[in-house]
C-alpha cells in the first residue's frame, strides 16, 4: 500500500462531515483484489475457477459501513472501460460530493469473464490506464475538488495527468488479497499508517513507447541498440528505421 | 526519462527528519554498516522505512548493463511523534562506490570508508 502523492494533505480522509463520490469500474466489485492464481476466498466456492468472491466487501460497501455519505457510479459498463464512460452519471455523482475517490486500474482474475487486462495470457499494449478510464480521471480533476486516485493493478499503470494535478492524491495498493479492500479503507482514513514503498518505478505513459522491451536495461534510449541481424523484418519495420545507414528508434508499441 | 514515481517512493501521514550529517558508513567483512538518526517531526505515529542505495561504479562499456543505483538494504522502524532513533542497517552488501540513504526526498550521501 503506497501513497506516492498527497498534495495539501488530502489524505487521510475524514470520517465525518464529508460527502464522498466513489467513481470507477473497480469501486464496487471484489473479483480483482485476489489477482491471478488465487486461493478460495469464500465458503462453498466452486473448484476449480471461477471462485466466488461474493463474501468479500467492496470499497463502496466499506465506505457505507463507516456511515459515510457515499454516491457511487462505475462510470463504465465493464472494468477496463473499453467503451465511452457515462460521464453524465459520473458528473451527477461528483456534483454533490466534497471528495472524489477514483477506483481504477486493471482487472486481473483467475478466470477471464471479460475485461481482464492482466494475468495469464493477458498483456497490455500500454502502461497507461486501460481502456477509457483516463476520461474518468479527467472528469474528476476538472471538478477542482480533492481527488483520491486508488490505482489497482498488478503491473505498472501510469497516469501523467494525476502527477501534474495539484488536487489529486495517488495510492497504489496492489492486489491486497481477501482483506485488501479493508486495508485500502484503513489507510485512506488514517486508521492504519501509510508506510509502504513502491516496489517498481512508474514512468510516464510515453516511456512505454520510447523504450524497447527487448532491451533489458529498460532505459528509454535515443537509439536502437539491437543488432539488425537478430531482428525479424516485421519487428524491425515496426520499431526501427534506417537513417543514413544508422538505426534509430522511432515510435513503437508492444 | 524522469519517472512519475521512483522505485522506493512512498509517503507517510507524518514528517520525518533525517540527520544526514550523522550518517556514518563502516565497512566490515559482511559489507557496509550504515547508521543514521531519524526523528518523527510530525504529530502522527508512523513507521518509517529507510532505504540504502548503492551507486555502482560505471565499470565496463555497453552492452554491460549497470544500474544507476541498487537497493542494498532497508529498515522499518516505528516512531512516535518527536521520537528519535538511530537506524542501523548492517550487511549493506555490494557497495562499491557511494551510498545514498533516502526518505521522501531526504538524501544523505556517504562516501564509503
Amino acid at each position: 500500500m503506497v501513497v506516492v502523492q498527497n498534495p495539501g494533505s488530502i489524505l487521510p480522509l475524514k470520517s465525518q462531515g464529508v460527502k464522498y463520490a466513489l467513481i470507477g469500474p473497480l469501486a464496487n466489485i471484489t473479483d480483482p483484489f485476489l489477482g491471478d492464481y488465487r486461493p478460495a476466498a469464500c465458503p462453498n466456492t466452486s473448484q476449480p475457477a471461477p471462485q466466488s468472491t461474493s463474501c468479500l466487501p467492496t470499497l463502496v460497501e466499506l465506505f457505507a459501513a463507516k456511515g459515510l455519505d457515499v454516491a457511487f457510479t462505475s462510470g463504465c459498463a465493464d472494468p477496463p472501460c473499453s467503451s465511452a464512460p457515462d460521464l453524465a452519471s459520473v458528473s451527477s455523482a461528483m456534483a454533490g460530493a466534497d471528495v472524489v475517490v477514483l477506483v481504477i486500474g486493471e482487472k486481473v482474475t483467475d478466470h477471464d469473464s471479460g475485461g481482464n487486462t492482466g494475468g495469464e495470457g493477458k498483456d497490455r499494449d500500454s502502461i497507461g490506464l486501460p481502456g477509457k478510464q483516463a476520461e474518468l480521471v479527467a472528469a474528476a480533476l476538472a471538478t477542482k475538488k480533492p481527488v483520491v486516485a486508488v490505482i489497482i493493478s498488478g503491473g505498472s499503470v501510469s497516469v501523467d495527468s494525476l502527477k501534474s494535478a495539484s488536487n489529486a492524491a495517488v495510492v497504489y495498493p496492489g492486489y491486497g488479497g481477501e482483506t485488501g479492500q479493508n486495508a485500502i479503507v484503513d489507510v485512506l482514513f488514517g486508521d492504519a499508517p501509510a508506510s509502504g514503498r513502491l516496489a517498481h518505478t512508474v514512468y510516464p505513459e510515453s516511456w512505454g513507447n520510447a523504450t524497447l522491451m527487448a532491451d533489458m536495461s529498460f532505459q528509454a534510449r535515443p537509439r536502437c541498440h539491437l543488432t539488425l541481424l537478430v531482428l525479424p523484418t516485421e519487428f524491425l519495420n515496426h520499431r526501427c528505421r534506417v537513417v543514413r545507414g544508422e538505426v534509430t528508434s522511432t515510435s513503437y508499441r508492444l | 526519462m524522469t519517472p512519475l514515481y521512483e522505485f522506493g517512493a512512498g509517503l507517510s501521514y507524518t514528517s520525518f527528519e533525517m540527520a544526514s550529517t550523522a550518517a556514518t558508513v563502516a565497512l566490515d567483512a559482511s559489507g557496509a554498516q550504515v547508521c543514521v538518526d531519524v526523528t518523527n517531526s510530525g504529530a502522527t505515529a508512523s513507521p518509517v522505512v529507510i532505504t540504502v542505495f548503492a551507486v555502482p561504479n560505471k565499470l565496463g562499456a555497453p552492452p554491460t548493463i549497470v544500474p544507476n543505483r541498487k537497493l542494498v538494504a532497508f529498515d522499518r522502524t516505528q516512531l512516535s511523534p518527536k521520537e528519535q532513533t538511530k537506524v542501523s542497517i548492517a550487511n549493506a552488501r555490494n557497495c562499491r562506490h557511494l551510498l545514498t540513504i533516502a526518505y521522501a526526498g531526504l538524501v544523505a550521501r556517504c562516501a564509503l570508508i
